[in-house]
């Protein structure tokens, strides 16, 4: 276990951990990609595609089971050899930095649109990753109070997606299972993508202070996430149809725009005021265990160097960021982010097993 | 990162100079018998300072038993010197009756017979006798003895007690505490009357040697706590100027950090709550204020009132203060915001209107809100260092008229006006002034951020607010508890206050030995029945 306070954490506020990395700007697209295929039963691909991030779970869990107490550098090491274990979890710190550095572009693309549509996008991104350095810096600790904080900050935001229900039209939803079963589980598949994040499980496992209530916890988080994503699908099923959605890029946000309020009569400035503590979250944790995670793997002082390396994957994000020439090509990369998840999230925990069933010994030490 | 290379070379700094000043009074000078030596040795303190008194005096009957007074005048009381010190010993005293136990216990005997003072020490190294004249004890000096005896009749004038004048209240106990630490100590004892209250002392500044003491019940504060902040003040090693506001900025956990995170109060009541929930009190002599450790965020925004008024009204009021804190740092920036980037979030009224109010003004929202809040800042920092009728003079001058003769100069909108008055008197809702400040500085920079990059700025700034807060510990206990990390628990006495039987146990955001605050028979419960 990790004995640094710094890097502790509870498993209450590992539930909290899972959703920050997880509900972000997926919300925001995804009524859109959920119905691509599905058409008016994108709500049930939504609920169908929460099995990949279960099953990549209870392989994370069962993993952390037979080494508690080790990192995931050291639990590669062990079962790999030296070289090719430092391989492996690089190829992980990369994977992590290339999904933060598109979700970032995401962020940097959707506030030029809603909020600052003359400021260019680098500078957006930049502002944004400079706050998630300052955070990331802070540890463990300071990471998972703050996810537990704007979590419930952020409850209020999903509040707001209940006033478009008045223009709601029920229809929309009709025929339940009309559009196949073949349909509904190729939808799945990309709503599966916008799970992308619970694999930070895989790191901050060590840092979790009661292991025997993971399990529980990650559930907690996926049901959580899913509830979240289940509504927000509904709504924008009910108050678009799933034709006018495909036009839309943001669905969700432009829900925001469609009812007027007595007296404020825009919502969206409420959304707007919380928006950096709700999308920023995947970057900050991502980045935070991308950061100690190679800390651990160059072998370097937790207290000296961790800083240093927050402030260079925070850059090394920021500049994958700006490699797409504009937002197709983002969701492009997205896509890519997408099935490299299911390697990361699935195929990583996978591979452990099978190194660990391969060498049964060695697990016996730790266990 | 910068933080942390200023940190280190903070830290060697200090340590190095901890080692050059080393105590003046090392060496164990032993005192000698005879008393026109030991005067020998005082003459050039004596001789220096007009105001330490010697008065010789002769212990009677047979034969006489020279003796010498040495004391400070002003500080001891001198009513008692002549009644408790020098009558007894001049006049009751013979040493023939005193040397009936040999000469060996002559200076217990004196002790034990002829003081009538409650607390005397018995000294017999010249550093420590120099010490304690100047601790402000009386020296009794005997020739023939190498002994000398400090008593302790310090008194002198001190301030009345006096109603709290920065930490007013409606209803509840008006006292506040003084500079002397003795009487500040008696008023909470005689209020909490707990033989578990322990008060430690400990003195502190190496030149004004001023009494520190530490006050906390036994079996409630957490012994951890206790030992941690004990060993935080003995690392202090300064000259002088210990006052609570100095040893805060010594030992708490961020000094870069723009919150108080240890509270100041002057009213004994509110030490004696905290006392209660297991913290720890630190006094000091010469100050009128009391340090609570470890002190969390939500402690900034409580006033006693909440408690003594019914639980609907404590809550309301709670309800507004953090209102208040929010708008005080977040209203001029919410405005600049949306008036200058997302214009189309106002409703179409009201964006009317304000554009008609601003069409004659030249300057941009931001530059207008920036100079307004500079000059309210100015205003507030005048009038509080002015004498009390001119104080309000500039209040009225500088808020009333020059925002009328602003206005109509065409030199600010009418509605900046607004804003920036409300945002001011949102930061007097807030009942410490420590935090009141803070919101105060907070406001610039997310102005800034606001008239920069508009809502989304916004949003970021109270993103790193929120950051920052979530990070700040005080003496290792999680600063802005029970909401991050949330602790439900204690949210019952955060925005809002439940009713007091519901509050049985000690917010669990601060250790505590003793969970338990009431028995659950205290009140019964609707069920219960009655």
């Amino acid at each position: 276990m990790e004995d640094n306070p710094r890097f502790q954490i509870t498993s209450k506020q590992s539930i909290f951990f899972i959703i920050g990395s997880t509900v972000a700007t997926g919300i925001l697209s995804l009524p859109r990609v959920a119905s691509a295929d599905a058409g008016q039963d994108g709500w049930i691909s939504v609920i169908l595609g929460v099995c990949a991030p279960l099953i990549s779970l209870l392989l994370i869990e069962r993993l952390g089971r037979l080494f508690p107490n080790l990192t995931m550098v050291e639990i590669a090491q062990l079962l790999f050899g030296k070289f090719l274990g430092s391989v492996i979890t690089a190829g992980f710190i990369a994977y992590m930095i290339f999904f933060q550095s598109i979700v970032l572009r995401l962020i940097a693309e959707i506030t030029a649109v809603f909020a600052l549509p003359k400021t260019p996008t680098s500078v957006i991104a930049l502002l944004s990753i400079i706050s998630v350095i300052y955070i990331a810096q802070k540890g463990a600790k300071v990471v998972g109070r703050l996810n537990e904080l704007l979590f419930y900050i952020l409850l209020f935001d999903l509040l707001l997606l209940l006033p478009p229900l008045k223009v709601a039209d029920y229809t929309n939803l009709l025929p339940v299972g009309g559009a196949g079963l073949t349909a509904i589980v190729k939808g799945a598949l990309p709503t599966a993508f916008a799970y992308e994040g619970m694999e930070v499980l895989l790191i901050i496992y060590p840092m979790v202070t009661k292991k025997n209530e993971v399990l529980k916890a990650g559930v907690t988080a996926l049901g959580i996430a899913m509830l979240i994503y289940l509504m927000a699908t509904v709504i924008a099923l009910l108050v678009f149809g799933a034709e006018i959605l495909q036009h839309i890029i943001w669905p969700t946000v432009v829900l925001f725009k469609v009812v007027d309020v007595p007296v404020i009569e825009r919502l969206e400035v409420f959304f707007l005021a919380f928006w950096m503590g709700l999308v920023s979250r995947p970057v900050m944790n991502m980045c935070f265990a991308s950061s100690y995670s190679l800390t651990r793997l160059l072998k370097l002082d937790m207290e000296q160097y961790y800083s240093y390396m927050v402030i260079l994957v925070g850059l090394s994000i920021y500049v994958v960021a700006l490699i797409p020439d504009n937002i197709v090509q983002t969701f492009k990369f997205a896509t890519y982010g997408g099935y490299a998840f299911f390697i990361a999230a699935i195929g990583y925990p996978l591979l452990f097993h099978l190194a660990a069933f391969l060498q049964k010994g060695k697990v016996k030490q730790y266990a | 990162m910068m933080m942390k290379l200023l940190k280190k070379l903070f830290r060697k700094r200090r340590a190095v100079t901890s080692k050059k000043n080393q105590n003046n009074y090392s060496g164990e000078i032993k005192l000698p018998r005879d008393l026109a030596k030991k005067m020998q040795m005082l003459r050039p303190y004596i001789e220096k300072n007009s105001d330490i008194i010697s008065r010789p005096f002769l212990i009677t009957e047979a034969e006489n038993l020279q003796a010498v007074a040495i004391y400070m005048e002003g500080i001891i009381d001198t009513a008692a010197l002549n009644r408790d010190v020098l009558k007894p010993l001049m006049l009751n005293a013979s040493r023939e009756q005193l040397e009936k136990k040999g000469t060996n216990h002559l200076i217990d005997r004196i002790y034990q017979t002829s003081l009538t003072v409650g607390r005397v020490i018995k000294v017999d190294t010249f550093p420590a006798l120099v010490q304690n004249i100047f601790d402000g004890l009386t020296i009794l000096m005997f020739d023939g003895l190498a002994e000398v005896l400090a008593v302790d009749i310090r008194g002198g004038e001190s301030r009345a007690i006096e109603e709290a004048t920065a930490e007013k209240t409606l209803r509840g106990p008006r006292e506040a505490f003084i500079e002397s630490l003795i009487v500040n100590i008696a008023l909470i004892r005689r209020k909490l009357r707990d033989p578990n209250l322990v008060v430690e002392k400990m003195v502190l500044g190496k030149r004004t040697r001023t009494e520190v003491a530490f006050l906390y019940i036994d079996d409630i504060a957490d012994p951890q706590i206790v030992a941690e902040v004990k060993a935080r003040v003995a690392r202090i090693d300064i000259d002088g100027n210990v006052v609570p506001g100095y040893i805060e900025q010594l030992i708490e956990d961020n000094p870069y950090s723009v919150f108080p995170q240890i509270e100041e109060t002057e009213r004994p009541d509110k030490v004696m709550a905290h006392l209660l929930e297991g913290k720890i009190a630190l006094l000091a002599d010469g100050s009128p204020f009391a340090a609570i450790l470890p002190s969390l965020f939500v402690q900034f925004l409580q006033a006693s009132e909440d408690y003594f008024d019914r639980t609907y009204i404590g809550s309301f009021l709670r309800a507004i203060r953090y209102i208040a804190f929010f708008l005080a740092i977040s209203l001029p920036a919410l405005y600049v915001a949306l008036l200058s980037f997302q214009q189309e979030l106002i409703p179409f009224d009201l964006i009317v209107s304000l554009a008609e109010n601003r069409k004659a003004v030249p300057f941009p929202v931001a530059v207008e809100a920036l100079l307004l809040e500079l000059i309210i800042q100015i205003t507030i920092e005048t009038g509080l260092r002015l004498p009390t009728p001119v104080g309000q003079t500039v209040g009225v001058v500088g808020g009333i008229i020059l925002g009328q003769a602003a206005i109509s100069a065409n030199l600010a909108s009418p509605a900046i006006v607004i804003i920036i008055s409300v945002t001011t008197i949102c930061t007097f809702a807030i009942p410490v002034q420590s935090m009141a400040l803070a919101t105060r500085i907070l406001r610039l920079p997310l102005l800034v951020f606001a008239a920069s990059f508009g809502v989304f700025g916004f949003s970021l700034g109270w993103l790193l607010i929120l950051a920052h807060l979530a990070s700040l510990e005080s003496v290792g206990v999680p600063y802005f508890a029970p909401f991050a990390p949330t602790r439900f628990a204690d949210l019952k006495d955060s925005f809002f206050r439940t009713f007091i039987y519901k509050m049985k146990n000690r917010p669990v955001s601060i250790p505590v030995q003793d969970r338990q605050r009431q028995a659950s028979t205290g009140r019964k419960d609707k069920n219960n029945g009655r």
